[in-house]
């Protein structure tokens, strides 16, 4: 392996040490997509959706994917059911209308959105969220591997550059940044 | 004899392959289904959901390798045009299919050195932030648009697949200064010519302006953008083929990840529909590469370009006849202002 900035012919220790965490990531969350879908598809363990409504469901927009979902399967005493009952309790009083109030729901951002699913693990089919969440999260890990070593062999430009790609993936992850719907 | 007999059944189960995945009576088939009120048979047939898609993706699987293209560019167009799904769900899949694809590929590509990470940073950073905003707004979009704009980006690929020469290692005189301070450049060993190949790009500035739009779409249409990274990689910046096509594939491990967490916080992955397609994707890019030493790549190669005009010609249908949808719809809804508005759960669908 290269120790040095100069190029060689071997990958550089920075980049063997993301392929390294990239690859056990790999693994590890396509072993767990395999296991959480077998729970899921044999019915080992409970989904929140049955699987028979599913192929109605994918059918609509995805915001009318999660009104469904928030009104018509999370189980009333669940903490995310509270806030829908609350989001709408909200929007009663200004809706003129019964078409206002069914406009001003649309117009709310979505209880089940960001990382809500964390939630509902114990259903099955959210349960598959976890291995989607570790394949699309290892990349933020292995930036963060590989920052000090690029400080430390005074690459200060891609070390800046590796900090400022994990902020703006933590920013995605977050669920901070809403979209509007249409 | 006996290998003789063996590779021409290999070429011909190659081709049948392709021929049924890609004929256009096939692909009618799968519209007359999906355009059906209860696209199989009854509720209780959810179980052939995720084995149909498992045997189309299994095939796109192994056509997308020996086409030379990333899954997504297949997936997007074939799933959003000819299948029930709304094209909501299909991109956040699609996302999900060519990040796979590029997590499975990318930790060997940097220990053989073929991907650059040196390289991958600055473009990644660029694509990656322009994917997030191409996700947001893609989603903000009206599926008419979207689908109007998916057909058209898919008939500019046809294009770019037709024109685009490749170079296995392009003249680069001088590096760029910008290239030259971050010091991208390296050295490869080419097993194919038993030579180390040492390389510099130059043109960095106006290749990282390339990867604002191609990081946009890549997030706005969920396709992957393995299509657009290589040429302007390897033809504009001058690296050699083989590191513009590895880093190609490891950049979209970082491009589709920012792009993917958006569909994912909009509720756009349901695990029936994500699984079963990666798996097949998967499992048919294994047997892709068998059938490769066998198959005609350039058999498959204009098959591929057939099933992506179609697709784009489809989705620009499609988009179309939903926009007169929509239109044909605004009068009916001005006159039923004083109606009692239908609870959003009895909303079917907005194919």
């Amino acid at each position: 392996m290269s120790t040095t900035n100069a190029p060689t012919k071997e990958a550089s220790i920075e980049q063997l040490q993301y392929a390294r965490i990239l690859e056990k990531g790999m693994y590890t969350g396509l072993l767990l997509m395999v296991i959480t879908f077998a729970l899921y598809v044999f019915g080992i363990v409970k989904p929140l959706i049955p699987l028979q409504d599913i192929s109605t469901l994918w059918a609509t927009k995805s915001g009318i994917y999660l009104t469904t979902v928030e009104n018509k399967y999370i189980p009333e005493g669940h903490s995310l059911k509270v806030k829908v009952h609350a989001q709408q309790d909200a929007a009663a009083p200004q809706a003129q209308g019964h078409e206002a109030k069914a406009g001003a729901h649309h117009s709310q951002q979505h209880v089940l959105s960001g990382w809500a699913w964390a939630t509902l693990l114990s259903y099955s089919d959210f349960l598959n969220f976890l291995p989607v969440a570790i394949l699309a999260g290892i990349t933020i890990l292995c930036y963060g591997t590989i920052i000090p070593g690029l400080f430390a062999r005074g690459d200060k430009a891609m070390g800046i550059m590796a900090i400022v790609e994990i902020a703006i993936l933590v920013l995605a992850a977050s669920g901070i940044l809403k979209v509007g719907g249409h | 004899m006996q290998r003789n007999i063996k590779e021409k059944a290999g070429v011909l189960l190659a081709s049948l392959v392709c021929t049924i995945m890609l004929s256009p009576v096939w692909t009618m088939a799968q519209e007359v289904t999906a355009m059906s009120p209860v696209p199989v048979s009854s509720p209780e047939d959810w179980w052939k959901w995720p084995l149909l898609l498992l045997g189309v993706t299994f095939v796109m699987g192994i056509i997308a390798v020996l086409g030379g293209v990333g899954g997504g560019v297949l997936y997007v167009p074939i799933m959003s045009g000819f299948f029930p799904f709304h094209i909501d769900f299909v991109r956040g899949t699609g996302l999900l299919v060519a990040l796979c694809g590029a997590l499975a590929a990318g930790p060997g590509l940097l220990k053989a050195n073929l991907a650059s990470l040196r390289l991958a940073l600055p473009v990644a950073l660029i694509a990656s932030t322009m994917a997030i905003v191409g996700a947001m707004v893609g989603l903000a979009m009206p599926p008419h648009v979207v689908q109007l704009s998916l057909g058209a980006t898919i008939l500019g690929i046809v294009a770019i697949m037709l024109s685009a020469k490749k170079s296995a290692v392009p003249d680069v005189p001088a590096a760029d200064a910008l290239s030259s301070a971050l010091r991208i450049c390296g050295i490869y060993h080419d097993y194919a010519t038993k030579q180390d190949i040492n390389w510099k790009i130059h043109r960095t500035i106006p290749g990282l302006m390339l990867f604002v739009i191609i990081g946009f779409m890549a997030g706005m249409f969920g396709l992957g953008a393995g299509w657009a990274n290589v040429p302007v990689l390897n033809l504009l910046m001058g690296a050699p083929l083989k590191i513009s096509v590895a880093t190609s594939k490891f950049l979209l491990s970082i491009t589709d990840t920012s792009a993917a967490w958006i569909y994912f916080n909009q509720g756009c992955i349901i695990p029936m529909m994500v699984v079963p397609s990666l798996i097949g994707i998967m499992l048919g890019s294994f047997v892709g590469v068998r059938l490769l030493k066998v198959a005609k790549p350039g058999f498959i190669r204009w098959m591929v370009i057939f099933v992506l005009l179609f697709s784009g010609g489809k989705a620009i249908q499609k988009g179309y006849s939903e926009y007169q949808k929509v239109n044909n719809a605004k009068p009916a809804v001005s006159q039923q202002v004083a109606a009692p508005a239908q609870a959003p759960v009895e909303a079917k669908t907005h194919q």
